[in-house]
């Protein structure tokens, strides 16, 4: 920390430095009219003389002080970086920019804190979280182009689809070790490498996932029976495909279309409650509810406890309206993708490609877990120590 | 012209009104009589409400000839705010309430100040203010719902409570009791005069007339901005917790339920009773569509066809008007 604080202090002191010479400098070569002359036109030649050599010492003196601020914090910045780049045991610090799909969410802050924690826990390893304020799929692009071309040693990327080819394959020619986590849509690319690194990431086949959940909730219904799944983001794709799953087990286990529902809902948790209860209302057979972010799945819970209804529900991920809604009984189980072992396991990956030259380690699955009241207790813990979403 | 119609073009709420009846009448039938049911009246109450309060204060502020798009985020601001007040730091609700409810005052001043003294359109200033305010929700939150701990208070239950023997909750007794509030002042006050008059002609002729034009104009966003946190408050009176998605979609929602109402676009004209009507519109067609298992994904088809006959009628209306010299 204190490192830090004292590189910024560097850099500050240096442009400081810098940009109040070039002020002055730009100040020297604009043509200024002494007040003397301003004032009295007829007397240039007697003030004139005079007001550029006042000028002249002004300047002086403040490029004084702006000369040395530069070349200290220059040198400061210099040293600092030195020795940034050092670990307790004297080595190279390792640098690993890891790319977030956003900030401030519960579920990618889980992640930060695994990836900054194996940081934290191999010496010499410098983990740099990265992520768009807003999500797309373009923002991450850029952000994950930026952190390249600071030339990290490694990159943990979040790989959606070919979108993310080009800058992968840019990190991977500058000599940067590359890890995918969360997302790994690399298996059709036409570059082995861009292949390899698919078959070696770290994190959930969220088909697969939703593939597990399934078949511990298909244990709470019967076929026939009215499943309705409120899908929080209709608009992305990642989203799209965890519905495809849950549409092709209901459909494998017996369920024709007809007896499920496909409702696309927001993110405003106040808006989805009273949609959904007015679904319910009018679909009072309803018998199933499968939603797959917290959201969705906490305003879900609260719509079937005040419908008075019958209904097996589950979710994903954790927070704690979840967690209380499990502990309730309104909600029957969630899965948790265990962000915080998938930002863990992409960086323990990463120094184990810099530090022994491993080509490919293999894939790490952080397992999906299925939480319900059997293992609630337990999970909270973990959430509220804030390493379980 | 027929009397009728010059009358019915002349108080535009005649159009939300009908339709507003007509909607409920075709949903209920349609729904297999489910509609008039305390449930679905609850959900529609719920619904509207939110948007509603919102709607009020766009409503003066478009009449007097601006926008505010930083509604959405202000409508989460101070809830956010509200109930990281009174969880984390202890306060008591109704001091974080008035705490929450100046921090939005400030938000709307500030969209004034930047548009009365930058000179650019309030709707630039006001998009930049959402963004702004997007990003402070988000830092606040972090991600998550912020849940409301304290739900048993008093001021709590009178912001939120369920109204015995009705299906409704307090929010909406709000939005009228806002709305009289409103009406009173836009139809009884010269605050209401000023506004009607510096909407047209950005004001030029109020202001050649006496006008304070600024100080209205800043009144009204602050007016718009506080509503806006009211509506957001309330709702996290009502629900229990916000997020920083909470109400994202009210700032177009409400332009769409003021418009409806038969609020002009260019100032001057515009009632607090239609943008009310407006809302209330809203709420039905969403609750309704989902009672009658309409695909949700034609919901904002039909939000999109509805504010472009709204536009379009209140446009024909106003040539209608101009030629009969009413």
């Amino acid at each position: 920390m204190l490192k830090c604080d004292l590189r910024v202090f560097w850099r500050v002191l240096a442009c400081f430095g810098v940009f109040g010479g070039i002020g002055i400098r730009k100040m020297e070569k604009q043509p200024t009219i002494p007040r003397e002359v301003a004032r009295f036109p007829d007397q240039e030649h007697c003030h004139g003389d005079l007001s550029r050599r006042r000028e002249f010492l002004r300047n002086s003196w403040q490029m004084g002080v702006f000369a040395p601020a530069a070349m200290a914090g220059l040198a400061g910045c210099q040293a600092a970086s030195q020795r940034s780049g050092e670990s307790k045991s004297g080595d190279r610090q390792l640098s690993i920019s890891f790319v977030g799909a956003v900030m401030n969410n519960p579920f990618w802050g889980q992640i930060q804190k695994g990836a900054t924690s194996a940081g934290n826990d191999l010496d010499g390893v410098d983990v740099t979280y990265m992520a768009p304020e807003n999500f797309s799929h373009a923002n991450v692009n850029e952000i994950i182009r930026s952190a390249i071309s600071a030339k990290p040693d490694g990159v943990a990327i979040d790989y959606r689809g070919r979108m993310f080819e080009e800058v992968t394959q840019n990190a991977l020619d500058q000599g940067a070790a590359v890890q995918f986590y969360n997302n790994f849509k690399g298996k059709d690319s036409t570059d082995p490498r861009v292949v390899r690194l698919a078959s070696t990431a770290v994190g959930l086949d969220k088909y697969q996932a939703a593939l597990r959940s399934a078949e511990d909730f298909l244990q709470l219904v019967s076929p026939g029976q009215r499943i309705v799944l409120f899908n929080g983001v209709p608009d992305s794709p990642e989203h799209l495909e965890i519905q495809q799953a849950y549409l092709k087990v209901l459909a494998d286990a017996g369920w024709n279309r007809a007896q499920i529902e496909v409702f696309p809902v927001t993110l405003d948790p106040a808006e989805n409650y009273q949609l959904m209860k007015t679904y319910l209302a009018a679909h009072a057979d309803t018998a199933g509810i499968i939603c797959w972010d917290s959201v969705t799945g906490g305003a879900a819970a609260r719509a079937k406890a005040d419908a008075g209804l019958d209904i097996s529900a589950m979710a994903w991920n954790l927070d704690s309206t979840i967690i209380r809604s499990i502990k309730e009984g309104t909600l029957n189980l969630t899965l948790t993708q265990q962000p915080f072992l998938q930002g863990y396991y992409a960086v323990v990956a990463l120094y184990l490609k810099i530090t022994y030259g491993f080509i490919d380690p293999p894939l790490v699955d952080p397992a999906t877990l299925i939480v319900d009241r059997e293992n609630i207790e337990q999970v909270e813990a973990l959430y509220n120590s804030g390493i379980a979403g | 012209m027929n009397r009728f119609v010059v009358w019915a073009l002349k108080h535009q709420e005649i159009g939300p009104l009908v339709g507003l009846v007509a909607l409920s009448i075709a949903f209920h039938l349609a729904s297999g009589h489910l509609f008039f049911t305390s449930g679905q009246i609850s959900a529609v109450a719920a619904l509207s409400s939110s948007v509603g309060i919102v709607a009020l204060g766009v409503t003066i502020l478009m009449i007097s000839g601006e926008f505010d798009l930083s509604v959405s985020a202000t409508f989460a601001l101070a809830p956010i705010l509200m109930a990281s007040l009174v969880n984390q730091a202890g306060w008591p609700p109704l001091a974080a309430l008035l705490l929450a409810v100046s921090a939005v005052s400030v938000i709307g001043l500030t969209n004034g100040l930047l548009t009365m003294f930058t000179g650019i359109p309030s709707f630039i200033a006001t998009l930049g203010m959402l963004f702004a305010i997007k990003s402070v929700n988000r830092m606040l939150a972090g991600g998550a719902p912020v849940e409301l701990l304290e739900t048993e208070d008093r001021i709590i239950r009178w912001m939120g409570a369920e109204l015995p023997y009705t299906p409704f909750t307090a929010p909406l007794i709000w939005m009228f009791g806002f709305g009289a509030l409103l009406w009173f002042v836009l139809e009884h006050t010269s605050h209401g005069n000023a506004t009607r008059a510096i909407g047209d002609q950005e004001g030029s002729i109020a202001r050649a007339m006496g006008v304070p034009v600024m100080q209205t104009k800043l009144v009204n966003f602050v007016v718009c901005a506080v509503l806006a946190g009211l509506s957001g408050c309330l709702q996290l009176a009502d629900f229990g917790y916000a997020s920083v998605d909470s109400g994202r979609d009210h700032n177009l929602m409400a332009i769409v339920a003021v418009v409806i109402g038969g609020t002009s676009l260019l100032g001057v004209r515009g009632t607090v009773l239609g943008s009310l009507l407006g809302a209330l519109l809203l709420g039905t067609l969403k609750s309704g569509l989902v009672l009658v298992g309409t695909r949700g994904e034609f919901y904002d088809l039909l939000i999109g066809v509805l504010l472009l006959m709204a536009a379009i009628f209140n446009a024909w209306a106003k040539t209608i008007r101009d030629r009969s010299g009413r």
